[in-house]
């Protein structure tokens, strides 16, 4: 009995490592020809991808991040061994990948899972920084310090203090010759992004809340000492005396009246700072103080939300304050053709990547004069290029540019008024969009981007027969934030004689001069 | 080239894999995976390229030498030799400006540094050699007689410029012999992709945050606000490292090789001893076995080989003093731990091993990122509380608030992988008799990895150059 009963034991002990072994041979077949397969289909997927990006062509331009995409490195032996071909390649690669912008909204839609962003609490991009007295505690930020430390991954803190530093022109000027182009319906070619000129900075970061139920991106303003605005507009009002009324008209930026009060610490009031500003300014500058009347309009659409501009209506509303202060005739709104566009996602969302920016977009809205003006454009020399409609066709991502196109030109607007009164604009982008809502105040406009003018200034004014002059700029712009190029724009180019070489009045339309001449 | 990177991924190592898997023999195969790396090293070193095949080619020369003259007087010779040239070429390319300007500093000198491009890798694959030669000396392996099989070893793309430290021993067979199962490529590619996910999408995510704060200075941050930032550093110091040997071992595997692990999830350990048994394995086994034991001062003087191999291991990670310091701060803590002796520290309760072990961890990590000393007194003073008492930033504030709640989601789940979740995953899959479970676990997780294949790929799309944080070595 004990044996038999010992063998079935031995048996069963031997049946159960038997079927064991069974279970662990059949496990590793199935282990096997799962791997198979599924690495298979891993492999598909992964040639799949390398042939889409060998295959499809390339992007060209980023119209999020307007700018042109890297071009394939020129190969020498010196950029060889120095390693700029192959960083080139690298670059250009991952750069210039097909549908580029749709896998940056694919990248920036998924990062927005990465946490919360909701009405009570702001998204904060870039290096953010408490401000005291205007000006921030850590001076300038120490992205090179951090750069050199640890090359970190191209990050977002990064990439908005890098791209930011193109703040001010690059939609601009990326798009320059833009709002040409799409009326030709051509991209490519005429494009010539002055990125390299522009210098203006967001240096204090951002803050996207959510105010009743929108987005909104707000550039912190960082302040400064303002002393090259200040010398620049009391030297002009030197050398010109009182024979041009000079006027002093900075715009604050959206922070002023949206930023919710637990970000109060990250940026410097901007009211005081403008008038600590006209203290310091001579008797003879007239101060043109746009802050209140801003301040009593918030709740309307003032500023651009995805934009770091205003809009047109918050134009209109400075450009009353002006016409105010210059004792000229002002149109009102309704004298105007109300014109929109939807869907626009501006130019905070190239810089700050947030996508509660690119899933909230706005309708832009301008104001065409009525009837419509004509403006003639030169070159940064004053060399006659072409005429156009001061209100230019473009696409809906550059809306912006619709206010007479790009910066970096000068731009003069004939008007139907006749009072005598001729006015010279000094501006940064900002500028661009009170334009139209001056064609009821003025004879003539001249307008002039302090970041691209070559003639010099005073002489400019004088030798056109200049009745008033106005500097209209951002925060930014007047506390040195961009290039400072002010004391440039009074002692270049002296002694040069101004000719205006435009053909008479009503003498052709871009069409008729062909616009190669332009680009 | 950098691994988290679309040129790497999609053309450069299909590429690869593609001419490695067409050839039939292994030596073919072998010289495929030579002209590829050295094509990957002169991608981002087209000069020193040089460097790295004359390197292979004289520890391979004397590793040959060693091995005769092993015995004899003269194999301790060619030994010291070897050593020397070895440890010259990356004391002179890594450290001279870092010696010349403590110099300047100590003695008031103004010497003039020259400026020496770091060849990339340099570091690890020196150290590579420094330990074939060593084992070539206690006969631990059998000097390689062909030149072109060492080669491979040394220039092996995967591990050639941020690691791990492979030993020689540890391939010495698959050299020769190798076989890649639908297994090895099933678990090598999804090794490479979790590395990579863990580089792109945790990595350097946490990096911006880190940036965003300590890269303008820690001045004016609130307490808690730099204890957030100095966490998130540290879990992206381990996903960028780890991530990047998770590659380089998936991408062994892939060819065959079986590389050891560099990370067993270091944020598990209870001492400190513990974390450097989980954490840079492959560097901390090799300071271990080649210096720690080498009775350089003598038997009974242990504790200063002891301090000697916490400089080099801190040294070893930068050519400045913030990196010594940190190397120095964990020797003391591994010396307090052996002191106290293991029965001791057993005898603690585990919660509190935990926070001890993770508080000299995370403030380690402080030392480590600020170079500039100023900047790190600065830290020590807002993660003490004292900033507060000064005024200069307070216990909390709003931006740091904000960065934690848009990234919440993020910070949870580099926390979670933190733990060893994904092999605990396996381990349920694996180990469990129903084939059902089985293969559901299996395509499961070739799905997410998929998912993570499209997703880093997308979010590589946005960066045009994404360097490795070890890049320097």
């Amino acid at each position: 009995m004990q044996e038999n009963s010992n063998q079935t034991e031995m048996s069963r002990e031997e049946r159960r490592r038997l079927r064991k072994e069974r279970q662990e041979k059949r496990r590793r077949r199935l282990d096997l020809r799962l791997s198979r397969r599924l690495v298979s289909a891993l492999f598909l997927v992964w040639i799949l991808i390398s042939v889409f990006l060998l295959v499809f062509p390339r992007s060209k331009v980023s119209n999020i991040e307007k700018r042109e995409l890297t071009k394939f490195p020129a190969f020498s032996v010196g950029a060889w061994f120095s390693g700029e071909f192959t960083d080139g390649v690298m670059t250009w690669y991952t750069d210039t990948v097909p549908f580029r912008d749709v896998f940056k909204n694919a990248n920036n839609n998924l990062k927005s899972l990465f946490g919360i962003s909701s009405g009570t609490t702001a998204e904060v991009i870039g290096n953010v920084k408490k401000v005291s007295d205007g000006s921030s505690e850590e001076g300038k930020s120490e992205e090179t310090a951090s750069a050199a430390k640890k090359d970190g991954g191209e990050d977002t803190a990064a990439a908005s203090s890098a791209v930011s530093s193109s703040a001010e022109s690059a939609p601009e000027a990326s798009a320059a010759d833009a709002s040409a182009a799409s009326a030709q319906e051509e991209e490519e070619e005429t494009r010539d992004y002055h990125q390299e000129d522009a210098e203006g900075t967001f240096e204090n970061g951002f803050v996207i809340v959510n105010l009743d139920g929108h987005w909104r991106g707000l550039p912190l303003f960082a302040g400064g000492e303002c002393e090259n605005y200040i010398t620049f507009m009391n030297d002009l009002h030197d050398q010109l005396g009182d024979t041009v009324k000079i006027y002093s008209m900075p715009i604050p930026l959206a922070s002023e009246y949206y930023l919710p009060a637990n970000y109060s610490e990250y940026s410097v009031p901007q009211k005081a700072c403008f008038e600590k500003v006209w203290a310091q300014l001579d008797e003879g500058i007239i101060p043109v103080d746009v802050t209140d009347t801003l301040d009593r309009h918030k709740e309307e659409e003032i500023y651009l939300r995805t934009d770091h501009h205003w809009t047109a209506l918050g134009a209109y509303y400075s450009a009353e304050k002006l016409a105010e202060a210059a004792g000229v005739p002002f149109a009102s709104l309704d004298s105007y053709n109300r014109q929109s566009v939807d869907g626009y996602v501006g130019s905070l969302y190239g810089y700050t990547q947030s996508s509660n920016l690119l899933n909230d977009p706005e309708t832009f809205v301008w104001y065409e004069p009525v009837p419509a003006v004509e403006a003639d454009h030169y070159d940064t020399s004053f060399n006659y290029q072409y005429t156009d409609g001061l209100i230019m066709e473009t696409d809906v991502p550059n809306s912006y540019l619709r206010f007479m196109g790009t910066d970096d030109q000068i731009v003069k607007v004939r008007t139907s008024v006749k009072n005598g009164r001729k006015l010279l604009m000094l501006k940064d982008s900002y500028g661009n969009a009170e334009i139209p809502f001056l064609t009821g105040s003025f004879e003539e406009i001249y307008v002039v981007d302090q970041r691209y003018f070559t003639r010099n200034l005073p002489e400019f004014i004088r030798q056109l027969g200049i009745t008033d002059f106005v500097f209209s700029c951002d925060s930014d712009t007047v506390a040195n934030q961009v290039v400072t190029s002010l004391d440039q724009l009074m002692t270049q180019d002296a002694g040069s004689a101004v000719i205006d070489d435009a053909p008479a009045q009503n003498a052709g339309t871009a069409e008729d001069m062909g616009k190669e001449e332009a680009v | 080239m950098v691994f988290a990177d679309l040129f790497f991924l999609f053309f450069f190592l299909p590429l690869c894999l593609l001419c490695y898997y067409h050839a039939d023999r292994l030596r073919t195969r072998n010289i495929i995976l030579i002209v590829f790396s050295l094509i990957f090293y002169a991608w981002g070193e087209p000069t020193w390229v040089i460097l790295l095949v004359f390197s292979a080619f004289f520890n391979w020369f004397m590793g040959l030498q060693i091995g005769r003259f092993r015995e004899e007087r003269t194999g301790r010779i060619l030994l010291a030799a070897a050593l020397v040239v070895d440890l010259a070429f990356l004391l002179v390319f890594k450290y001279t400006g870092f010696f010349l300007e403590t110099i300047n500093g100590i003695l008031r000198t103004s010497i003039p540094i020259p400026s020496i491009r770091l060849p990339i890798g340099i570091s690890f694959f020196t150290f590579q050699a420094i330990s074939y030669i060593l084992d070539c000396y206690w006969e631990t392996v059998e000097p390689q007689k062909k030149f072109y099989r060492f080669l491979v070893y040394l220039s092996f793309f995967p591990q050639l410029i941020a690691g791990p430290i492979v030993r020689y021993s540890v391939i010495e067979k698959e050299l020769t012999k190798r076989k890649t199962t639908a297994v090895d490529m099933y678990e090598g590619a999804q090794r490479v992709i979790v590395g990579l996910a863990k580089k792109v999408i945790l990595a350097n995510n946490l990096y911006v945050i880190v940036d965003r704060f300590f890269g303008s200075g820690v001045n004016g941050m609130s307490m808690l606000g730099t204890w957030f930032v100095v966490i998130v550093y540290s879990m992206y110091v381990y996903f960028d490292f780890s991530g990047y040997s998770d590659m380089a071992i998936g991408m062994g595997r892939m060819f065959g090789f079986h590389f050891d692990e560099n990370f067993n999830y270091p944020f598990m350990c209870q001492t400190i001893a513990e974390f450097w048994q989980r954490w840079h394995i492959s560097l901390g086994s090799f300071f271990r076995d080649y210096l720690l034991y080498v009775p350089i001062f003598g038997k009974r003087r242990m504790y200063l080989s002891l301090f000697l191999v916490w400089f080099c291991t801190g040294m070893w990670h930068g050519a400045s003093w913030n990196f010594i310091l940190w190397g120095l701060y964990f020797g003391c803590f591994i010396f307090f731990e052996q002191k106290l002796g293991k029965k001791k520290i057993k005898a603690w309760p585990v919660w509190w091993k935990h926070i001890y072990s993770k508080l000299v961890i995370i403030i380690g990590f402080g030392i480590f990122y600020f170079e500039n000393l100023r900047d790190l007194g600065r830290f020590f003073l807002n993660i003490t509380g004292i900033s507060m008492l000064t005024g200069s930033g307070g216990f909390a504030d709003p931006i740091t608030w904000a960065a934690f709640v848009n990234n919440i989601f993020l910070v949870i789940a580099a926390l979670l992988f933190c733990f060893p979740l994904i092999p605990k995953c396996r381990e349920w899959y694996v180990n469990n008799q129903d084939d059902a479970i089985f293969r559901i676990g299996k395509i499961g997780s070739m799905v997410l990895c998929l998912l993570l294949l499209v997703c880093s790929s997308i979010m590589l799309v946005d960066t045009t150059n994404n360097p490795f944080l070890y890049w320097r070595f």
